[in-house]
Protein backbone atom coordinates (compact mmCIF):
# COMPACT_ATOMS: atom_id res chain seq x y z
CA UNK A 1 0.00 0.00 0.00
CA UNK A 2 1.46 3.35 -0.98
CA UNK A 3 0.54 6.91 -0.09
CA UNK A 4 0.68 7.93 -3.74
CA UNK A 5 3.04 10.73 -2.75
CA UNK A 6 3.70 13.32 -5.46
CA UNK A 7 7.30 14.46 -5.86
CA UNK A 8 8.24 17.38 -3.57
CA UNK A 9 4.61 18.02 -2.58
CA UNK A 10 3.28 18.29 0.96
CA UNK A 11 0.82 15.60 2.07
CA UNK A 12 -2.19 17.71 2.94
CA UNK A 13 -3.86 15.39 5.43
CA UNK A 14 -0.61 14.96 7.37
CA UNK A 15 1.00 18.40 7.21
CA UNK A 16 1.57 20.08 10.58
CA UNK A 17 2.23 23.80 10.54
CA UNK A 18 3.06 26.26 13.28
CA UNK A 19 -0.07 26.88 15.33
CA UNK A 20 0.72 30.06 17.20
CA UNK A 21 3.80 31.75 15.77
CA UNK A 22 5.85 33.43 18.48
CA UNK A 23 4.32 31.52 21.37
CA UNK A 24 7.02 29.99 23.59
CA UNK A 25 6.51 26.25 23.96
CA UNK A 26 7.86 24.21 26.88
CA UNK A 27 9.78 21.22 25.47
CA UNK A 28 11.86 20.30 28.52
CA UNK A 29 10.74 18.60 31.74
CA UNK A 30 9.09 20.98 34.17
CA UNK A 31 10.99 21.78 37.38
CA UNK A 32 7.67 21.49 39.24
CA UNK A 33 7.38 17.86 38.15
CA UNK A 34 10.80 17.18 39.63
CA UNK A 35 10.02 18.97 42.89
CA UNK A 36 6.68 17.26 43.44
CA UNK A 37 7.99 13.81 42.64
CA UNK A 38 11.18 14.06 44.68
CA UNK A 39 9.03 15.19 47.63
CA UNK A 40 6.59 12.28 47.28
CA UNK A 41 8.99 9.57 46.13
CA UNK A 42 11.99 10.21 48.36
CA UNK A 43 14.95 7.93 47.63
CA UNK A 44 16.68 8.65 50.97
CA UNK A 45 13.53 7.76 52.91
CA UNK A 46 13.10 4.60 50.83
CA UNK A 47 16.64 3.46 51.62
CA UNK A 48 16.15 4.26 55.29
CA UNK A 49 13.02 2.08 55.35
CA UNK A 50 14.87 -0.84 53.77
CA UNK A 51 17.41 -1.12 56.58
CA UNK A 52 17.10 -4.39 58.48
CA UNK A 53 14.57 -5.83 56.02
CA UNK A 54 15.15 -9.21 54.44
CA UNK A 55 15.52 -9.49 50.69
CA UNK A 56 11.91 -10.51 50.03
CA UNK A 57 10.30 -7.76 52.05
CA UNK A 58 12.77 -5.18 50.74
CA UNK A 59 12.12 -6.37 47.17
CA UNK A 60 8.40 -5.81 47.64
CA UNK A 61 8.99 -2.35 49.05
CA UNK A 62 11.22 -1.46 46.09
CA UNK A 63 8.60 -2.73 43.68
CA UNK A 64 5.84 -0.75 45.38
CA UNK A 65 8.00 2.37 45.28
CA UNK A 66 8.65 1.89 41.54
CA UNK A 67 4.97 1.44 40.76
CA UNK A 68 3.99 4.49 42.75
CA UNK A 69 6.75 6.56 41.13
CA UNK A 70 5.56 5.79 37.59
CA UNK A 71 1.90 6.24 38.48
CA UNK A 72 2.65 9.69 39.81
CA UNK A 73 4.94 10.52 36.87
CA UNK A 74 2.26 9.65 34.33
CA UNK A 75 -0.41 11.56 36.22
CA UNK A 76 1.66 14.74 36.51
CA UNK A 77 3.38 14.53 33.10
CA UNK A 78 0.07 14.17 31.30
CA UNK A 79 -1.77 16.62 33.51
CA UNK A 80 -0.44 19.48 35.57
CA UNK A 81 3.02 19.45 33.96
CA UNK A 82 2.22 18.49 30.37
CA UNK A 83 5.02 19.53 28.02
CA UNK A 84 5.08 20.19 24.28
CA UNK A 85 7.45 17.27 23.59
CA UNK A 86 4.88 14.93 25.09
CA UNK A 87 2.05 16.46 23.09
CA UNK A 88 4.06 16.08 19.89
CA UNK A 89 5.06 12.49 20.74
CA UNK A 90 1.36 11.62 21.05
CA UNK A 91 0.46 13.48 17.88
CA UNK A 92 3.19 11.79 15.85
CA UNK A 93 2.17 8.36 17.18
CA UNK A 94 -1.37 9.10 16.08
CA UNK A 95 -0.20 10.19 12.63
CA UNK A 96 2.03 7.17 12.02
CA UNK A 97 0.31 4.54 14.14
CA UNK A 98 3.70 3.78 15.69
CA UNK A 99 3.58 3.93 19.49
CA UNK A 100 6.99 2.51 20.40
CA UNK A 101 9.57 3.66 21.42
CA UNK A 102 8.88 7.27 22.28
CA UNK A 103 5.54 7.15 24.11
CA UNK A 104 7.08 4.63 26.49
CA UNK A 105 10.50 6.30 26.50
CA UNK A 106 8.93 9.59 27.52
CA UNK A 107 7.52 8.20 30.78
CA UNK A 108 10.73 6.30 31.50
CA UNK A 109 12.85 9.42 31.04
CA UNK A 110 10.57 11.62 33.11
CA UNK A 111 10.41 9.12 35.97
CA UNK A 112 14.21 9.07 36.16
CA UNK A 113 14.65 12.82 35.78
CA UNK A 114 11.96 13.55 38.35
CA UNK A 115 12.99 11.09 41.06
CA UNK A 116 16.77 11.12 40.59
CA UNK A 117 17.59 14.39 38.83
CA UNK A 118 21.34 14.07 39.30
CA UNK A 119 21.67 10.60 37.73
CA UNK A 120 23.73 10.14 34.59
CA UNK A 121 21.96 8.16 31.90
CA UNK A 122 21.64 7.85 28.18
CA UNK A 123 19.42 6.43 25.45
CA UNK A 124 21.72 4.15 23.45
CA UNK A 125 19.18 2.80 20.98
CA UNK A 126 15.70 3.95 20.03
CA UNK A 127 14.23 2.10 17.07
CA UNK A 128 10.63 1.09 16.49
CA UNK A 129 11.57 -2.37 17.77
CA UNK A 130 14.07 -1.79 20.55
CA UNK A 131 14.90 0.78 23.19
CA UNK A 132 18.11 0.66 25.23
CA UNK A 133 18.57 2.74 28.37
CA UNK A 134 21.94 3.00 30.10
CA UNK A 135 22.28 4.40 33.62
CA UNK A 136 25.86 5.08 34.65
CA UNK A 137 25.24 6.87 37.93
CA UNK A 138 22.19 6.26 40.11
CA UNK A 139 21.16 7.98 43.34
CA UNK A 140 19.33 4.87 44.62
CA UNK A 141 22.29 2.61 43.98
CA UNK A 142 24.59 5.10 45.69
CA UNK A 143 22.35 5.60 48.73
CA UNK A 144 22.03 1.84 49.18
CA UNK A 145 25.79 1.34 48.95
CA UNK A 146 26.32 4.07 51.54
CA UNK A 147 23.82 2.37 53.84
CA UNK A 148 25.64 -0.93 53.36
CA UNK A 149 22.63 -2.53 51.68
CA UNK A 150 23.07 -5.08 48.89
CA UNK A 151 19.48 -5.48 47.68
CA UNK A 152 18.16 -6.19 44.19
CA UNK A 153 17.12 -2.61 43.43
CA UNK A 154 16.32 -3.55 39.84
CA UNK A 155 12.90 -4.51 41.24
CA UNK A 156 12.23 -0.79 41.61
CA UNK A 157 13.18 0.11 38.02
CA UNK A 158 11.48 -2.86 36.39
CA UNK A 159 8.21 -2.36 38.32
CA UNK A 160 8.30 1.32 37.43
CA UNK A 161 8.89 0.67 33.69
CA UNK A 162 6.19 -2.01 33.64
CA UNK A 163 3.59 0.56 34.69
CA UNK A 164 4.66 2.77 31.77
CA UNK A 165 4.40 -0.11 29.28
CA UNK A 166 0.92 -0.91 30.58
CA UNK A 167 -0.08 2.71 30.13
CA UNK A 168 1.19 2.93 26.51
CA UNK A 169 -0.07 -0.56 25.63
CA UNK A 170 3.30 -1.61 24.18
CA UNK A 171 3.89 -5.33 24.66
CA UNK A 172 7.50 -5.35 25.73
CA UNK A 173 10.17 -7.78 26.79
CA UNK A 174 12.27 -6.11 29.46
CA UNK A 175 15.77 -7.33 30.05
CA UNK A 176 18.48 -6.04 32.29
CA UNK A 177 21.58 -6.69 30.24
CA UNK A 178 24.12 -4.97 32.54
CA UNK A 179 24.22 -3.85 36.17
CA UNK A 180 26.00 -0.92 37.78
CA UNK A 181 27.75 -2.99 40.42
CA UNK A 182 29.15 -5.49 37.92
CA UNK A 183 29.46 -3.59 34.64
CA UNK A 184 29.68 0.05 35.72
CA UNK A 185 26.22 0.75 34.29
CA UNK A 186 22.70 -0.56 34.42
CA UNK A 187 21.49 -1.36 30.93
CA UNK A 188 17.84 -2.03 30.21
CA UNK A 189 16.78 -3.44 26.87
CA UNK A 190 13.11 -3.10 25.97
CA UNK A 191 12.07 -4.96 22.87
CA UNK A 192 8.69 -5.05 21.22
CA UNK A 193 7.20 -8.54 21.15
CA UNK A 194 6.65 -9.56 17.56
CA UNK B 1 38.36 2.27 6.62
CA UNK B 2 36.26 5.41 6.72
CA UNK B 3 37.26 7.56 9.72
CA UNK B 4 33.68 7.76 10.92
CA UNK B 5 33.12 4.01 10.81
CA UNK B 6 36.31 3.58 12.79
CA UNK B 7 35.28 6.14 15.43
CA UNK B 8 31.54 5.59 15.60
CA UNK B 9 30.85 2.21 13.96
CA UNK B 10 30.95 0.20 17.20
CA UNK B 11 31.10 -3.12 15.38
CA UNK B 12 28.47 -2.26 12.76
CA UNK B 13 29.38 -2.49 9.09
CA UNK B 14 28.96 1.28 8.67
CA UNK B 15 28.75 4.05 11.25
CA UNK B 16 25.34 4.99 9.86
CA UNK B 17 24.02 1.49 10.58
CA UNK B 18 24.85 1.92 14.28
CA UNK B 19 21.51 2.75 15.95
CA UNK B 20 23.33 4.58 18.77
CA UNK B 21 24.11 7.38 16.31
CA UNK B 22 20.38 8.06 15.88
CA UNK B 23 19.38 7.75 19.55
CA UNK B 24 18.98 10.72 21.82
CA UNK B 25 17.22 11.62 25.06
CA UNK B 26 13.87 13.36 24.77
CA UNK B 27 14.24 15.39 27.94
CA UNK B 28 16.35 17.55 30.14
CA UNK B 29 15.09 19.58 33.08
CA UNK B 30 13.88 23.03 32.10
CA UNK B 31 15.90 26.00 33.26
CA UNK B 32 14.13 28.40 35.57
CA UNK B 33 13.23 31.02 32.97
CA UNK B 34 10.70 30.11 30.30
CA UNK B 35 12.08 29.68 26.83
CA UNK B 36 12.27 33.13 25.33
CA UNK B 37 11.67 33.92 21.71
CA UNK B 38 14.75 35.27 20.03
CA UNK B 39 18.04 34.41 18.41
CA UNK B 40 20.11 31.73 20.08
CA UNK B 41 22.37 29.12 18.60
CA UNK B 42 20.19 27.36 16.07
CA UNK B 43 21.18 23.75 15.42
CA UNK B 44 21.21 24.44 11.72
CA UNK B 45 22.46 27.49 9.90
CA UNK B 46 19.66 28.36 7.54
CA UNK B 47 20.28 27.17 4.06
CA UNK B 48 22.80 27.22 1.35
CA UNK B 49 24.91 30.28 1.91
CA UNK B 50 26.69 29.56 5.13
CA UNK B 51 29.75 27.38 4.52
CA UNK B 52 32.34 29.38 2.61
CA UNK B 53 33.02 33.11 2.40
CA UNK B 54 34.46 35.24 -0.40
CA UNK B 55 37.86 35.26 1.31
CA UNK B 56 38.32 31.64 0.26
CA UNK B 57 37.45 32.36 -3.37
CA UNK B 58 39.82 35.35 -3.42
CA UNK B 59 42.67 33.33 -1.94
CA UNK B 60 42.07 30.66 -4.53
CA UNK B 61 42.01 33.16 -7.37
CA UNK B 62 45.31 34.78 -6.40
CA UNK B 63 46.88 31.33 -6.03
CA UNK B 64 47.55 31.64 -2.30
CA UNK B 65 47.63 27.88 -1.63
CA UNK B 66 48.65 28.29 2.01
CA UNK B 67 45.66 30.51 2.74
CA UNK B 68 43.35 28.21 0.76
CA UNK B 69 44.57 25.26 2.81
CA UNK B 70 44.22 27.19 6.08
CA UNK B 71 40.61 28.20 5.43
CA UNK B 72 39.75 24.74 4.14
CA UNK B 73 41.10 23.09 7.29
CA UNK B 74 39.35 25.62 9.48
CA UNK B 75 35.98 24.96 7.84
CA UNK B 76 36.41 21.18 7.74
CA UNK B 77 37.59 21.08 11.36
CA UNK B 78 34.51 22.94 12.53
CA UNK B 79 32.02 21.15 10.31
CA UNK B 80 33.25 17.63 11.04
CA UNK B 81 32.46 18.22 14.72
CA UNK B 82 29.02 19.65 14.09
CA UNK B 83 27.37 19.22 10.71
CA UNK B 84 28.64 17.24 7.74
CA UNK B 85 27.34 14.52 5.48
CA UNK B 86 28.20 11.31 3.70
CA UNK B 87 26.71 9.93 0.51
CA UNK B 88 24.74 6.70 0.81
CA UNK B 89 22.99 4.49 -1.72
CA UNK B 90 19.23 4.05 -1.99
CA UNK B 91 19.54 0.57 -0.53
CA UNK B 92 21.40 1.96 2.48
CA UNK B 93 18.88 4.78 2.91
CA UNK B 94 16.02 2.28 2.93
CA UNK B 95 17.81 0.22 5.56
CA UNK B 96 18.29 3.29 7.77
CA UNK B 97 14.53 3.91 7.90
CA UNK B 98 14.29 0.85 10.15
CA UNK B 99 16.85 1.98 12.75
CA UNK B 100 15.75 5.54 13.44
CA UNK B 101 12.48 7.14 14.48
CA UNK B 102 10.57 9.38 14.02
CA UNK B 103 11.01 10.21 10.33
CA UNK B 104 9.78 13.53 9.02
CA UNK B 105 9.35 14.88 5.51
CA UNK B 106 10.37 18.54 5.48
CA UNK B 107 11.35 21.31 3.06
CA UNK B 108 14.92 21.62 1.74
CA UNK B 109 16.73 24.66 3.16
CA UNK B 110 19.35 24.65 0.40
CA UNK B 111 16.85 24.85 -2.45
CA UNK B 112 14.91 27.50 -0.57
CA UNK B 113 18.11 29.50 -0.41
CA UNK B 114 19.33 28.97 -3.97
CA UNK B 115 16.01 28.93 -5.85
CA UNK B 116 13.63 30.65 -3.45
CA UNK B 117 11.59 27.51 -3.95
CA UNK B 118 8.04 27.82 -2.50
CA UNK B 119 7.37 25.44 0.37
CA UNK B 120 4.70 23.44 -1.44
CA UNK B 121 7.22 22.46 -4.15
CA UNK B 122 10.06 21.80 -1.77
CA UNK B 123 9.28 18.75 0.39
CA UNK B 124 12.34 16.67 -0.48
CA UNK B 125 14.29 16.57 2.78
CA UNK B 126 14.02 14.30 5.81
CA UNK B 127 14.64 15.05 9.46
CA UNK B 128 15.19 12.10 11.79
CA UNK B 129 15.11 11.22 15.43
CA UNK B 130 13.90 12.53 18.78
CA UNK B 131 14.85 16.13 17.98
CA UNK B 132 12.03 16.25 15.41
CA UNK B 133 9.44 16.31 18.22
CA UNK B 134 10.79 19.79 18.94
CA UNK B 135 10.57 21.13 15.40
CA UNK B 136 8.45 24.08 16.58
CA UNK B 137 11.40 25.41 18.59
CA UNK B 138 13.24 26.43 15.40
CA UNK B 139 10.43 26.59 12.84
CA UNK B 140 12.48 28.43 10.23
CA UNK B 141 14.54 25.29 9.73
CA UNK B 142 11.24 23.54 8.97
CA UNK B 143 9.55 26.34 7.00
CA UNK B 144 6.27 25.22 5.53
CA UNK B 145 5.69 22.58 8.21
CA UNK B 146 6.48 18.94 8.80
CA UNK B 147 4.89 15.54 8.37
CA UNK B 148 5.76 12.31 10.08
CA UNK B 149 6.06 9.09 8.12
CA UNK B 150 6.06 5.40 8.92
CA UNK B 151 9.22 3.53 7.88
CA UNK B 152 7.29 2.14 4.89
CA UNK B 153 6.08 5.58 3.83
CA UNK B 154 9.64 6.88 4.14
CA UNK B 155 10.80 4.09 1.83
CA UNK B 156 8.19 5.13 -0.72
CA UNK B 157 9.35 8.74 -0.58
CA UNK B 158 13.04 7.83 -0.83
CA UNK B 159 12.40 5.54 -3.80
CA UNK B 160 10.56 8.30 -5.62
CA UNK B 161 13.29 10.84 -4.87
CA UNK B 162 15.86 8.38 -6.20
CA UNK B 163 13.87 7.83 -9.36
CA UNK B 164 13.81 11.57 -9.86
CA UNK B 165 17.60 11.55 -9.63
CA UNK B 166 18.44 12.94 -6.20
CA UNK B 167 21.50 11.82 -4.22
CA UNK B 168 20.85 10.46 -0.70
CA UNK B 169 23.14 11.51 2.11
CA UNK B 170 23.08 11.46 5.90
CA UNK B 171 24.09 14.47 8.03
CA UNK B 172 25.29 14.91 11.58
CA UNK B 173 23.87 17.51 13.96
CA UNK B 174 26.59 17.36 16.60
CA UNK B 175 28.77 14.49 15.36
CA UNK B 176 28.13 11.54 15.53
CA UNK B 177 24.40 12.19 16.08
CA UNK B 178 22.71 11.65 12.71
CA UNK B 179 19.50 13.63 12.17
CA UNK B 180 19.29 14.55 8.49
CA UNK B 181 18.59 12.36 5.47
CA UNK B 182 19.00 14.77 2.58
CA UNK B 183 18.17 14.25 -1.06
CA UNK B 184 20.38 16.49 -3.08
CA UNK B 185 21.43 17.77 -6.48
CA UNK B 186 24.11 20.05 -7.93
CA UNK B 187 24.50 23.00 -7.71
CA UNK B 188 21.80 24.02 -5.25
CA UNK B 189 22.89 21.58 -2.53
CA UNK B 190 25.46 23.46 -0.46
CA UNK B 191 27.28 20.27 0.51
CA UNK B 192 27.63 18.85 -3.00
CA UNK B 193 28.81 22.09 -4.58
CA UNK B 194 31.21 22.84 -1.73
CA UNK B 195 32.69 19.36 -2.05
CA UNK B 196 33.12 19.27 -5.81
CA UNK B 197 33.66 22.94 -6.73
CA UNK B 198 35.76 24.00 -3.76
CA UNK B 199 37.13 20.64 -2.61
CA UNK B 200 36.09 21.32 0.96
CA UNK B 201 34.89 18.04 2.39
CA UNK B 202 31.57 18.89 3.99
CA UNK B 203 30.18 15.92 2.10
CA UNK B 204 32.18 12.69 2.27
CA UNK B 205 32.16 10.21 -0.57
CA UNK B 206 30.22 7.01 0.05
CA UNK B 207 31.50 3.49 0.62
CA UNK B 208 31.04 2.43 -3.00
CA UNK B 209 32.51 3.25 -6.39
CA UNK B 210 30.59 2.69 -9.62
CA UNK B 211 32.10 0.57 -12.37
CA UNK B 212 30.96 0.02 -15.95
CA UNK B 213 31.09 -3.33 -17.68
CA UNK B 214 31.89 -2.34 -21.29
CA UNK B 215 30.55 -5.65 -22.57
CA UNK B 216 27.11 -4.92 -21.12
CA UNK B 217 26.92 -1.16 -21.81
CA UNK B 218 24.83 -0.65 -24.95
CA UNK B 219 25.58 3.04 -25.27
CA UNK B 220 22.05 4.24 -24.47
CA UNK B 221 23.50 7.05 -22.27
CA UNK B 222 20.48 7.07 -19.98
CA UNK B 223 22.85 7.00 -16.98
CA UNK B 224 24.73 10.15 -17.96
CA UNK B 225 22.23 12.69 -16.61
CA UNK B 226 22.06 10.83 -13.28
CA UNK B 227 25.52 11.88 -12.06
CA UNK B 228 25.66 14.93 -9.80
CA UNK B 229 29.42 14.73 -9.26
CA UNK B 230 30.91 15.19 -12.75
CA UNK B 231 32.12 11.60 -12.65
CA UNK B 232 30.11 10.23 -15.56
CA UNK B 233 30.47 11.12 -19.23
CA UNK B 234 29.98 9.53 -22.61
CA UNK B 235 32.64 8.40 -25.08
CA UNK B 236 31.05 8.70 -28.56
CA UNK B 237 33.72 6.81 -30.45
CA UNK B 238 33.36 3.74 -28.26
CA UNK B 239 29.64 4.36 -27.79
CA UNK B 240 29.97 3.66 -24.09
CA UNK B 241 29.43 5.53 -20.84
CA UNK B 242 32.60 6.43 -18.92
CA UNK B 243 32.97 6.71 -15.14
CA UNK B 244 35.85 8.59 -13.52
CA UNK B 245 36.21 6.40 -10.45
CA UNK B 246 38.41 8.95 -8.68
CA UNK B 247 35.60 11.47 -8.91
CA UNK B 248 32.75 9.02 -8.17
CA UNK B 249 30.89 9.57 -4.88
CA UNK B 250 29.30 6.11 -4.95
CA UNK B 251 25.66 7.24 -4.78
CA UNK B 252 24.53 4.51 -7.19
CA UNK B 253 22.12 6.71 -9.15
CA UNK B 254 23.68 5.68 -12.46
CA UNK B 255 23.43 1.99 -11.58
CA UNK B 256 19.73 2.17 -10.65
CA UNK B 257 18.99 3.76 -14.06
CA UNK B 258 20.87 1.19 -16.20
CA UNK B 259 18.49 -1.46 -17.51
CA UNK B 260 21.38 -3.48 -18.95
CA UNK B 261 22.82 -3.90 -15.45
CA UNK B 262 26.10 -2.70 -16.90
CA UNK B 263 26.96 -0.58 -13.87
CA UNK B 264 27.81 -2.19 -10.54
CA UNK B 265 28.88 -0.72 -7.23
CA UNK B 266 32.13 -2.02 -5.84
CA UNK B 267 33.41 -1.50 -2.32
CA UNK B 268 35.68 1.52 -2.13
CA UNK B 269 37.83 -0.41 0.33
CA UNK B 270 38.51 -3.08 -2.33
CA UNK B 271 40.32 -0.59 -4.59
CA UNK B 272 43.83 0.19 -3.29
CA UNK B 273 44.03 3.62 -4.91
CA UNK B 274 40.58 4.68 -3.72
CA UNK B 275 40.31 3.03 -0.30
CA UNK B 276 41.28 6.27 1.40
CA UNK B 277 39.83 8.72 -1.09
CA UNK B 278 36.82 10.28 0.59
CA UNK C 1 38.18 36.97 -12.21
CA UNK C 2 35.78 37.51 -9.31
CA UNK C 3 33.12 40.17 -9.86
CA UNK C 4 31.74 42.57 -7.32
CA UNK C 5 28.02 41.87 -7.01
CA UNK C 6 25.85 44.14 -4.90
CA UNK C 7 22.15 44.10 -4.14
CA UNK C 8 20.33 47.15 -2.85
CA UNK C 9 18.11 45.75 -0.08
CA UNK C 10 16.14 49.00 0.04
CA UNK C 11 14.93 48.33 -3.48
CA UNK C 12 14.72 44.54 -3.26
CA UNK C 13 11.88 44.14 -0.77
CA UNK C 14 10.69 40.55 -0.85
CA UNK C 15 12.98 38.40 -2.96
CA UNK C 16 11.52 35.10 -1.76
CA UNK C 17 8.30 35.84 -3.65
CA UNK C 18 9.99 37.53 -6.65
CA UNK C 19 13.05 35.27 -7.14
CA UNK C 20 13.48 36.31 -10.78
CA UNK C 21 17.25 36.79 -10.41
CA UNK C 22 17.71 33.42 -8.70
CA UNK C 23 15.95 31.61 -11.52
CA UNK C 24 17.49 33.43 -14.47
CA UNK C 25 21.13 33.11 -13.44
CA UNK C 26 22.62 30.43 -15.71
CA UNK C 27 25.24 29.43 -13.15
CA UNK C 28 23.22 29.77 -9.90
CA UNK C 29 25.49 32.44 -8.46
CA UNK C 30 22.90 34.14 -6.26
CA UNK C 31 21.21 32.90 -3.12
CA UNK C 32 18.84 34.02 -0.39
CA UNK C 33 19.87 34.77 3.16
CA UNK C 34 18.24 36.69 5.97
CA UNK C 35 19.22 39.92 7.68
CA UNK C 36 18.25 38.52 11.09
CA UNK C 37 19.36 35.38 12.91
CA UNK C 38 17.15 32.31 13.35
CA UNK C 39 14.10 32.97 15.52
CA UNK C 40 12.76 30.66 18.18
CA UNK C 41 9.10 29.63 17.81
CA UNK C 42 8.52 31.67 14.65
CA UNK C 43 9.38 31.60 10.98
CA UNK C 44 11.43 34.53 9.75
CA UNK C 45 9.23 37.13 8.08
CA UNK C 46 9.60 37.24 4.26
CA UNK C 47 10.62 40.92 4.52
CA UNK C 48 13.87 39.81 6.19
CA UNK C 49 15.07 37.81 3.20
CA UNK C 50 17.92 39.30 1.16
CA UNK C 51 19.68 38.32 -2.05
CA UNK C 52 23.43 37.91 -1.99
CA UNK C 53 25.98 36.50 -4.37
CA UNK C 54 27.34 33.17 -3.16
CA UNK C 55 29.20 31.56 -6.04
CA UNK C 56 31.23 34.56 -7.26
CA UNK C 57 33.60 32.14 -8.97
CA UNK C 58 30.82 30.95 -11.28
CA UNK C 59 29.68 34.38 -12.52
CA UNK C 60 30.19 34.85 -16.27
CA UNK C 61 29.15 38.50 -16.30
CA UNK C 62 26.13 37.94 -18.54
CA UNK C 63 24.14 40.58 -16.62
CA UNK C 64 20.88 38.63 -16.91
CA UNK C 65 20.20 39.22 -13.19
CA UNK C 66 20.82 42.95 -13.57
CA UNK C 67 18.41 43.14 -16.49
CA UNK C 68 15.68 40.95 -15.03
CA UNK C 69 15.40 42.76 -11.70
CA UNK C 70 12.14 44.74 -11.68
CA UNK C 71 13.56 47.06 -9.02
CA UNK C 72 16.93 47.62 -10.72
CA UNK C 73 18.55 46.56 -7.44
CA UNK C 74 21.50 44.44 -8.67
CA UNK C 75 24.94 45.66 -9.78
CA UNK C 76 27.66 43.43 -11.23
CA UNK C 77 31.13 44.75 -11.88
CA UNK C 78 34.34 43.14 -13.05
CA UNK C 79 36.49 46.24 -12.68
CA UNK C 80 35.88 47.09 -9.07
CA UNK C 81 33.73 50.02 -10.17
CA UNK C 82 29.99 50.23 -10.44
CA UNK C 83 29.70 49.08 -14.05
CA UNK C 84 26.58 47.68 -15.54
Amino acid sequence: MTMGWKYAKPIKEKLMTLEEPGKALPFDADRGLVDEITAQCDIEALVESLKGKDEKVAGEALEAFGKELMKLTIELADGKYIDRTGEMVERVAKQTGVSFPHRFERYVELSILASRPTDRWNIAKATTKELVLQVSSCALNKAMAEAGLALPCKAMCLACFKVAADKTGDKLNMEMSKTLTKDGMCEFTFSLQS
Amino acid sequence: MCDWCEKYGDGYERWYFNPANYARRLYKIRKEETEASGAEANPQAAGGMAFVGRDFLEARERGDTAEVERIKQQIEGAMWLTHFGQVITLEEALKITDIMYPISLITCACRRSMEGLPDDENFTCMGMGAGMYKWERWPDTYRGGVHFLTPDEAKEVLTKLNKRGLVHSIYTFGTPYLAGLCNCDYPDCAAIRTAIDLEIKILWKGHYVAKIDPELCNGCASCVHRCQFRALSFVPNRNKAYIDQLQCFGCGLCATECDQEAITLVERASLPALANVW
Amino acid sequence: MLPTITVNDEKCKEPISCRKCLLICPTHVLGLGTDVGPQKFREIDPSHFIVRAVRFDKCSGCMDCVNVCPQNAIRVSFSGGDAR
